[in-house]
């Protein structure tokens, strides 16, 4: 099952040449460590570009990331629980 | 070089496994072997896009109602259809393709045709390559099929699914195709296959005993195909995205849960669906000259009858004020009341805008209707998204 959340949230991510794989994020004040990005795929909402990515942390949840590059900010879009 | 490839063409058709709801595995490692079933949105009144083999053994298929699903698999997993996340994986197998040929057509989101002639290994061992790179890289299955043509890779497909490899020479052709159902056969559908059955014809086999002027006789020029497919007969190039012929039509279509009879709702799907075309048109410089209706509409309980309707348009038409109109038209002088299962508009004889200027006294005018405002609409939709703006006349669509 999922859940929709759609919040800003904080994210640590290493930008290298034309990849972005984030690694920690915060929501609602509690650290998630990525233990593993399962999917990566982009979009255009008219000219902006955004990125998402499906990652696993060390608890049981997946949690789907949107990065908009025209804003640079994160958004935490879903959580799928088991 | 194989035998085979010296003696005759080898096409592939390769066909990703329940395509949509293998991604949703593919990114999710917890939903692998669990049933999967993808709708579109909102979810709650959406349709199945999409539904896992797990998933598809409860009788969950494309095409049935949210709630009917969810009836007949309470413990599976819906998701919500994500369309740029597909194409991402559509891009990555394509990639995949195209370091065993650049013959590669794209036939649809998540099936291609590969024109291999010539490869050095037998195709046994390339399909079983290619497929265990797609699942190492990706994660996917997909059903390869390969044949001296398009058609009979198409059938080969169709006979190993799910996750698995066919492979028919030309010298098996008739044995090998004649204990087949007629409906493998690529553009055989329902209506044909109830027709041949009515003739005591289920089999391919069947189908090919009987004289092409028989077949001419009932089904006119697609009797002629039928003989041919038949026998595994088709010379169909592959055709690359660089030599495509250019599109003959843009469409949109769209299914509702619930079937539709409020004539003001579906005159706002009109809209909305005209609107989707008109703005592709638009992207693609170019004109439509008709347009289609298909209605879906349900005679009762079981039955559902597909109508399509057309007109030539008396201008060239780019915009949703012209398209609409002529689409709502079509559909109110046709509809008898039936609730709607599902609706389509499609822009019909497309000219390309360049050419249709050079004609001018073909079309004297190139835009009736369509007003200024356009264009800076067209210019916010490219910068913000397409759902940017909307007409108040497509606002109907969602009372």
């Amino acid at each position: 099952m999922f859940e929709e959340i759609k919040e800003p949230v904080t994210v640590v991510a290493v930008f290298s040449r034309s990849t972005v794989a984030p690694r920690i994020f915060t929501w609602r004040q509690r650290n998630y460590r990525i233990s593993r990005v399962t999917a990566s795929w982009s979009d255009y909402e008219g000219e902006a570009r955004r990125l998402f990515f499906s990652v696993v942390t060390d608890g049981a949840n997946l949690y789907e990331l949107c990065f908009h590059t025209r804003s640079l900010q994160w958004d935490l879009l879903r959580i799928y629980h088991e | 070089m194989s035998d085979y490839a010296r003696a005759e063409r080898l096409i592939f058709h390769i066909d990703a496994d329940a395509f949509f709801a293998a991604v949703e595995q593919a990114s999710n490692p917890r939903l692998r072997n669990r049933p999967v079933v993808v709708c579109g949105l909102p979810l709650e009144h959406g349709v199945v896009t999409a539904a896992s083999y797990e998933a598809r053994k409860f009788g969950v298929k494309a095409g049935i109602p949210f709630f009917q699903a969810r009836a007949l698999l309470p413990h599976g997993v819906f998701l919500p259809v994500n369309i740029p996340k597909y194409l991402s994986y559509s891009l990555r197998l394509l990639a995949i393709y195209l370091q065993y040929t650049p013959l590669v057509e794209a036939y649809s989101v998540d099936e291609v045709f590969l024109d291999l002639t010539g490869a050095p290994e037998p195709p046994e061992v390339l399909g079983e390559k290619i497929r265990r790179q797609i699942f190492r890289e990706t994660g996917l299955t997909v059903t390869a099929g390969a044949g001296p043509n398009k058609l009979v890779a198409k059938i080969a497909t169709e006979t190993a699914k799910p996750n698995g490899l066919c492979v028919i020479r030309a010298c098996e052709l008739p044995g090998r195709l004649a204990p087949l159902p007629v409906s493998v056969c690529p553009g055989i559908g329902p209506k044909t296959t109830e027709v041949l059955e009515a003739a005591g014809i289920t089999t391919l086999g069947q189908l090919a005993a009987v004289p092409l002027a028989k077949l001419r006789a009932v089904f006119g020029l697609w009797g002629e195909k039928l003989y041919h497919a038949a026998r595994g007969i088709n010379d169909e190039p592959v055709l690359p995205l660089d030599r495509r012929p250019p599109e003959k039509s843009i469409g949109h279509e769209t299914t509702f849960p619930t079937p539709l009879i409020s004539a003001r709702r579906l005159e706002g799907v009109i809209w909305v669906l005209s609107s989707k075309a008109a703005f592709r048109l638009r992207e693609k410089k170019l004109l439509a000259t008709g347009v289609r209706v298909k209605i879906r509409a349900r005679v009762n309980e079981k039955k559902i009858e597909t109508r399509t309707l057309q007109r030539q348009l008396p201008f060239a038409a780019t915009s949703e004020a012209q398209l609409a109109p002529a689409a709502r038209e079509l559909f109110f002088t046709r509809w008898t009341g039936l609730p709607v299962k599902g609706l389509g508009v499609t822009a019909t004889g497309l000219i390309p805008e360049e050419a249709a200027r050079r004609q001018l006294s073909l079309f004297p005018e190139i835009h009736p209707g369509a007003d200024n405002l356009e264009p800076v609409l067209d210019r916010l939709r490219r910068k913000y998204g397409e759902d940017i703006l909307i007409r108040a006349a497509n606002l109907l669509a969602g009372e």
